[in-house]
């Protein structure tokens, strides 16, 4: 349980400003939604097909945009979009930290000293970002379906928690490439 | 492996070849069970490659090293936990508090009583509560000290332990050594500071270019040295003859002031110089620092 703390207190900082960020952007966006879409059918259609045609720009980045005139589409484009970019980014940072970063401040092998094996460390260093990169999204996803309840828009509590899923996933692949990369 | 059981370090033929004359080279060593053996060479000498080899942190190009009878490398966890380490770096832990790194080691290795942590701490004067961070290079030394110490090993494999430490607490640490051997606990001290070894070592080891160059007791290595000896004449000093005595090595001539290095017996010298007129003459035991700087003198040989 101790080297479990010790990785997680290692990622805690990462995982704080990603959960803050994702926590803040992601229940901005459905306020912004609602205030910007219009309350018609008719206006978020219009309103729909005008950010289609920017967020086209936009693909190299943010994924394709679909039904952006509905709570739904908008916060899967624009809130977790965003945050798709930003996890991706703070797991290769995680993992260059504990791939190299931690080695080269002489901490592995500090921890390895003290009669823990290699294969331990590792599976626990993983097993720590997999907890807090868990807990980051679900703060983001919850953070959005909140959002959407404030305005009244609603969306499905299954949709979302898949969408956390998908996150917690990408985010996962990307610390596993990037410690391919680092060790 | 010609190790014993209980041996508490063994090495044979341990080598770490990085290429180009860099590592430990054919190392046979044996520490025995209590004893405080210091290995002793320049930077660079491969000191510090042999503690990582010790402690099972790299793999050998060849050979083998075992602790307590374990091998280093196969049974490298098993090696660490009988271990108390301080490395040649000191790890950098941030803002950790000083608290906080003793509670997850002690946490890691169990069995760690808060008393001995308050005692190291007080005897070396480190205050745990402050940010790793704001530690000086001493204290933060201290601290990796308190580390090695506070689960009272049965091993102390210590790389260069002194660095940063001022003298008085220099002195705590020779007294932490010197109680561990008490209780039965084996040092393994790598050091170039001459006078650590002096201090507290049973044994010495020196280490040159990879190659460890000889081990012996400290009464030994000074034993197989040579003497500084230094002679003023009150007429012209006897170069020719000086020159024929056996051992006498390095003169330095000026004006009536004859110095060398003489090895071996004194005899040789004494009667070339019976029959000058001699205003005054010293000869005296050689400092560790001597000893240590004559092993250093040649070139390593390695094939």
């Amino acid at each position: 349980m101790t080297l479990l703390r010790i990785a997680l207190r290692l990622g805690r900082m990462g995982a704080i400003a990603t959960a803050a960020l994702g926590t803040v952007g992601a229940i901005a966006q459905p306020l912004a939604f609602a205030t910007l879409a219009g309350n018609t059918p008719a206006e978020r259609a219009v309103f729909g097909q005008q950010m289609e045609l920017l967020a086209l720009q936009l693909t190299y980045l943010l994924p394709l945009p679909h039904g952006l005139g509905t709570m739904a589409g908008w916060i899967e484009w624009r809130a977790l979009g965003f945050l798709e970019v930003v996890v991706g980014f703070w797991a290769v940072m995680a993992a260059s930290g504990a791939g190299r970063g931690d080695e080269e401040r002489g901490l592995v092998e500090h921890w390895l000293a003290q009669g823990v094996s290699r294969g331990r460390y590792i599976g626990l260093r993983i097993v720590a970002f997999a907890a807090l990169a868990m807990a980051a999204s679900t703060l983001a996803v919850g953070a959005a379906g909140v959002g959407a309840a404030i305005v009244n828009d609603g969306v499905p509590a299954g949709a979302l928690a898949l969408q956390g899923v998908a996150l917690v996933g990408l985010v996962l692949c990307c610390y596993a490439v990037a410690t391919n990369d680092y060790s | 492996m010609n190790a014993g059981k209980r041996t508490p370090v063994g090495t044979h033929a341990l080598t770490k070849d990085y290429g180009a004359h860099r590592g430990i080279f054919d190392l046979d060593l044996a520490v025995n069970d209590g004893e405080v053996f210091g290995f002793l060479g320049p930077n660079g000498a491969g000191k510090t490659t042999t503690i990582k080899l010790l402690m099972g942190m790299i793999h050998p190009t060849r050979g083998g090293a075992t602790v307590f009878g374990l091998d280093s490398d196969r049974d490298a966890v098993a090696v660490k936990r009988q271990v108390g380490y301080v490395p040649g770096e000191t790890p950098q832990f941030g803002g950790w508090r000083g608290s906080m790194i003793v509670a997850y080691v002690a946490g890691l290795r169990g069995g760690v009583s808060d008393a001995v942590v308050a005692s190291l701490a007080k005897r070396l004067d480190l205050d745990l509560g402050r940010r790793y961070r704001e530690y000086s290079h001493g204290n933060k030394q201290k601290l990796l000290l308190v580390l090695a110490f506070m689960h009272r090993p049965t091993l102390l494999i210590l790389d260069e332990p002194t660095g940063g430490l001022d003298p008085l607490h220099q002195q705590v640490f020779y007294e932490l050594i010197r109680e561990a051997r008490a209780g039965g606990t084996t040092v393994f001290l790598s050091s170039h500071v001459l006078s650590e070894v002096e201090h507290v070592c049973d044994r010495v080891g020196i280490v040159r270019e990879g190659t460890l160059v000889t081990v012996g007791t400290l009464a030994e290595l000074v034993g197989v040295r040579a003497r500084r000896v230094e002679v003023e004449f009150a007429g012209t000093p006897p170069l020719a003859r000086l020159a024929a005595v056996p051992g006498l090595e390095q003169l330095d001539v000026r004006g009536q002031r004859v110095r060398g290095l003489l090895r071996g017996d004194i005899a040789p010298l004494l009667s070339a110089i019976a029959s000058e007129r001699i205003l005054d003459l010293e000869s005296r035991e050689p400092s560790l620092e001597e000893i240590f700087l004559s092993y250093y003198a040649g070139p390593a040989k390695r094939e």
